[in-house]
């Protein structure tokens, strides 16, 4: 029936059918979608022969849509092929009104959304699998956070809880009593009391968010200025209230090995304390607090002084400065974090917090060791138990370079120590025994090969690597000879650029 | 055409073997008949003995009935190709060429142009995708391609299925302008560009597998690939064997998957429709694989002529 | 969409290169321009796909590459030894094939083999010996046309 031709350019397989729901004709790619070759589908005289389907009875949606000559369009629904059982197609039909001059006739158009289908459902498990995960891991650490939260709190709100307990007991002893109104004062005091403690209560469980989100052990490199800017500006609302000033003074630039967060809120906590204890009193100067960020060279030291010129600590306070609960402040101020705490958050960084007395104003130091000192030492373990474990120093001026090759190395089973000046690069090679030198090219106070120089000078004998762009490659090729410089981390890199690069050197000849 | 068939060679062998490949068809063989004998609109088929010896006479010939045997390698065959503007050329493998001209002249003979169906029997496992982005060219293919089992065949043909499909699908986003690339406004995308298909002008990707072989099917709605075009291409491909510096491809696709072929079909209606088959024989051997001699097949439906019957 | 992962490194005076994926026409060398050593090694044995335009990329960044340069080309898939035998510029002149994939056939045990070869195994362009990995028959066959497959010897 030359009429119905044309479908033949279709894409879609069409059977055309007349109004008593008879097959007339059928394309070329009928057959193909029914599986079904030309003479089997001419013996066919009715849809349901052909096909089926779960979601429509595909012979009474015909039989409806013949009544009224108009294009139709079915919902999507998912046709069987009888004889073929391993079949399933995801299909919407149009119906199609045919005029010719002998008859009226419909073509069914299978529009085939098969593969479209599988991908979308594909993909839609695939995202439920990953809201799964995501839900299970975000369970995980509230459970682990909540953990951390419980062990550290009971400690932190004992106090308060005990004292706001015992006014509990003055106010129900006092209730007792014939004769209240004398001792109005006292149950006014002790109510207040009572409401106090239960604030700083409330108020340490705030000040504890910030460490449930982050691990107990969890060290990155951090950059000490952009660190000390974060705390202050997290302490000027505070400063502001009180007309305190605080400023910051760095002479070199300092990276610390440290728990970001932590270390972040014994700074904040040390400018609160000295902004609170500047509020309580008469000012005749300017109130300010002074952040210092320095080097002690002698005790490999990195140093942070916070100082204030407020009216400092007696001598009886000073006496049992870091015990636990020690507050200068009326009890419902402070942020109940604790000296203590304190102490012990830098004492878990290898470092110290002290007092330092001075004449006016109250000093806080924080004492915390070089990075490549730091990175060494927490290694203890490791290298104790291990003698063969390498160890590598890479010197980079910034800190997200220090973190991303901590990771890649410290994965390999590495020993990784990281450095952020060449100088005190220089000094550590001198006193350890560092099996591969990684350094970045360009550094404010000595570029890679002035670096590389002074380290040959100085006899490491060992593999020095470049970490550079490509536009210093002209330097290394000169560098290889007269440096002995072993080899180039081109960047941008990847970790296997990095770890196979490192690999060779340190095992040249063998298969990485 | 009628169904008279000429056949030219003096090998008793050739003869046995199209005999016997023919058998089943409705057409009747002539022996090296006389050239007066010969009508308009009989098929020829000579080996390449009798073409070379006939060659004035072959060239009053419709080319699209011509089909020349030819044992040369490809390179040679290509410059007959070219030479003599030849539509079929087949390779002259053992035991086989007989029954791929059987399938070609069931084919022209049915006016079944289009698809898979003349090179696939019954039990024939056939898969389609349709491509309207050029960023998901590879996906589709490797979900075309996950469908299929090629346990009986050399070590993965699956890497060759991949590049062929990939030269083709991008010489049909790509390649060539044509009036109807036009019309639809993608002419003078580079290969970097993102193209974007709509409505109806889809890519076909087609895969089928049967008893014989795989065969690959890509087919676009543009027609653009005249004779004479893959021609030039096919002949500076093989001359040179060098990339051209070209927005639209590098000008050598259709040579690699020529060579990547054991027949190359190619069906081309003018600003319509072109579709390029590729078909691989079953076979365990790598060798035999690149041993076999390569066929070249084009077909061209002309504008009010009828294809694909019920 | 970059389908083309470059891993790099320099050791003394070599570039050694490893490349994963598909070459194709996004494929950018970039990365590499300015790196160059007295010798560049190029490992293909991850390389899945090479399409024409990729070929033309890839002759495009090698031309690029200094005349003083050692070029080495390592565990070349056999994808990539028909791109050299067929396609004129994939490797320059002077260039080394140092190690490839060839094919073999076992008739024992039906399976066929990639086999890997250094070029300095093979003696006018013959198919040195090799035993089947899968069941270990002995001096399996070689599965391809000699003169064919190892054109690119003679080109080097």
């Amino acid at each position: 029936m030359s009429e119905f031709t044309s479908f033949d350019h279709l894409f879609d397989a069409v059977l055309v059918v007349n109004l008593k729901r008879e097959i007339v004709y059928f394309n070329h790619h009928a057959s193909i979608f029914f599986k079904m070759p030309p003479r089997i589908l001419k013996q066919k005289t009715s849809l349901t022969q052909i096909c089926d389907s779960v979601d429509i009875d595909i012979e009474e949606w015909l039989s409806k849509a013949l009544l009224s000559f108009d294009v139709l369009i079915s919902p999507e629904i998912r046709l069987t092929i009888p004889h073929e059982t391993d079949l399933d197609y995801y299909v919407v039909l149009k119906l199609i009104p045919v005029q010719t001059d002998k008859s009226a006739n419909f073509a069914v158009v299978f529009h085939d959304l098969t593969v479209e289908k599988k991908l979308h459902l594909k993909y839609r498990d695939q995202m439920e699998e990953l809201k799964k995960t995501h839900g299970q891991i975000l369970q995980a650490d509230k459970l682990t956070t909540l953990g951390e939260l419980t062990a550290t709190i009971s400690h932190e709100i004992n106090n308060p809880l005990t004292i706001a307990a015992g006014n509990s007991e003055i106010i129900s002893d006092i209730l007792d009593l014939p004769n209240i109104e004398s001792r109005l004062s006292v149950l006014k005091n002790a109510n207040q009391t009572v409401t106090e403690s239960l604030e700083r209560v409330n108020q340490i469980i705030k000040n504890m968010r910030d460490f449930l989100h982050q691990s107990e052990d969890e060290k990155e490199y951090c950059d000490l200025d952009a660190l000390v800017d974060a705390a202050i500006e997290w302490a000027q609302p505070g400063a502001k209230k009180a007309n305190v000033h605080i400023k910051k003074q760095s002479r070199v630039r300092s990276v610390a090995l440290a728990n970001r967060i932590k270390l972040e809120q014994v700074i904040i906590n040390l400018v609160k304390n000295s902004i609170d204890a500047i509020a309580q009193h008469s000012k005749d100067v300017p109130a300010e607090v002074l952040i210092n960020l320095s080097k002690s060279d002698l005790d490999h030291q990195t140093i942070i002084d916070v100082v204030d010129n407020g009216p400092g600590l007696a001598d009886e306070i000073k006496k049992n400065l870091f015990k636990p609960f020690q507050s200068t402040k009326g009890s419902g101020t402070g942020t109940g974090l604790g000296l203590s705490i304190c102490q012990k958050i830098i004492e878990s960084h290898r470092g110290r917090l002290e007092h330092v007395d001075s004449q006016s104003g109250c000093h806080f130091r924080i004492r915390l060791p070089l990075i490549e000192v730091y990175s060494y030492a927490r290694n203890d373990r490791a290298l104790m138990g291990t003698k063969h474990k390498k160890k590598i120093l890479v010197l980079d001026d910034e800190v997200q370079i220090l973190n991303v090759l901590n990771t890649f190395i410290h994965n390999e089973g590495m020993v990784f120590i990281g450095s952020s000046t060449p100088l005190d690069s220089l000094n550590f090679i001198e006193k350890a025994n560092i099996d591969l030198i990684i350094t970045d090219f360009s550094m404010p106070e000595m570029n890679g090969s002035e670096f590389a120089a002074k380290a040959r000078a100085m006899g490491y004998e060992g593999p020095i690597l470049y970490m550079t762009s490509s536009k210093n490659i002209d330097q290394y090729n000169k560098d290889k000879s007269t440096l002995n410089i072993t080899g180039v981390i081109v960047k941008p890199f990847n970790k296997d650029d990095v770890m196979k690069t490192l690999r060779l050197a340190l095992a040249p000849g063998e298969a990485v | 055409m009628n169904n008279h068939v000429a056949v030219y060679t003096e090998s008793d062998s050739i003869f046995e073997q199209l005999k016997v490949a023919l058998d089943s068809s409705e057409l009747i063989l002539h022996l090296n008949p006389t050239w007066d004998d010969y009508k308009e609109e009989h098929l020829v088929i000579s080996d390449l003995l009798s073409f070379e010896d006939r060659i004035d006479q072959f060239s009053l010939v419709n080319k699209s009935l011509l089909y020349v045997i030819s044992p040369l390698p490809d390179e040679e065959n290509m410059r007959l190709i070219e030479r003599h503007e030849l539509r079929h050329l087949v390779g002259q493998n053992e035991q086989i060429f007989g029954l791929e001209i059987a399938d070609h002249l069931k084919k022209q003979f049915a006016s079944r142009l289009w698809g898979l169906n003349p090179y696939m029997d019954e039990t024939a496992t056939i898969k389609i995708v349709s491509l309207s982005d050029s960023k998901f060219t590879n996906e589709m293919i490797q979900e075309n391609l996950s469908h299929f089992d090629f346990k009986d065949y050399f070590s993965s043909p699956i890497e060759y299925l991949q590049v062929m499909a990939n030269e083709l699908v991008s010489n049909s986003l790509y390649k060539g302008p044509n009036r109807k690339r036009a019309e639809q406004g993608l002419e003078g995308f580079d290969r970097k560009s993102p193209v974007f298909l709509k409505g109806a002008d889809l890519v076909q990707i087609t895969l089928g597998m049967d008893g014989k072989g795989i065969a690959l099917s890509v087919q676009d709605s543009f027609g653009g690939l005249a004779y004479d075009i893959l021609i030039s291409s096919l002949k500076r491909s093989f001359e040179e064997k060098t990339v051209m510096e070209k927005k639209d491809g590098a000008g050598l696709g259709l040579y690699l998957t020529f060579l990547h072929s054991n027949q190359f079909i190619v069906n081309f209606r003018e600003n319509f429709r072109t579709e390029v088959i590729c078909i691989i024989d079953k076979n365990k051997r790598y060798k035999n694989y690149k041993q076999r001699i390569r066929s070249f097949h084009f077909f061209q439906e002309v504008t009010g002529e009828k294809t694909n019957n019920k | 969409m970059k389908r083309l992962t470059i891993n790099k490194q320099i050791l003394q005076d070599e570039l050694s290169v490893e490349l994963i994926g598909c070459i194709d026409e996004d494929s950018d060398f970039k990365e590499l321009a300015g790196l160059g050593q007295e010798t560049i090694s190029f490992d293909f044995d991850k390389i899945s796909m090479i399409n024409s335009c990729g070929i033309r990329e890839w002759i495009k960044f090698i031309d690029l590459l200094p005349a003083r340069c050692n070029i080495v080309y390592k565990n070349c898939p056999q994808i990539i030894i028909e791109q050299i035998n067929m396609v004129h510029g994939f490797f320059r002149e002077g260039s080394v094939i140092e190690s490839f994939y060839a094919p073999y056939y076992c008739d024992k045990c039906g399976k066929e083999a990639k086999v890997h070869l250094k070029s300095d195994t093979v003696k006018n362009r013959k198919a040195p010996k090799s035993d089947c990995p899968n069941c270990g028959n002995e001096n399996i066959e070689f599965d391809a046309i000699e003169g064919q497959y190892f054109s690119f010897l003679g080109k080097i």
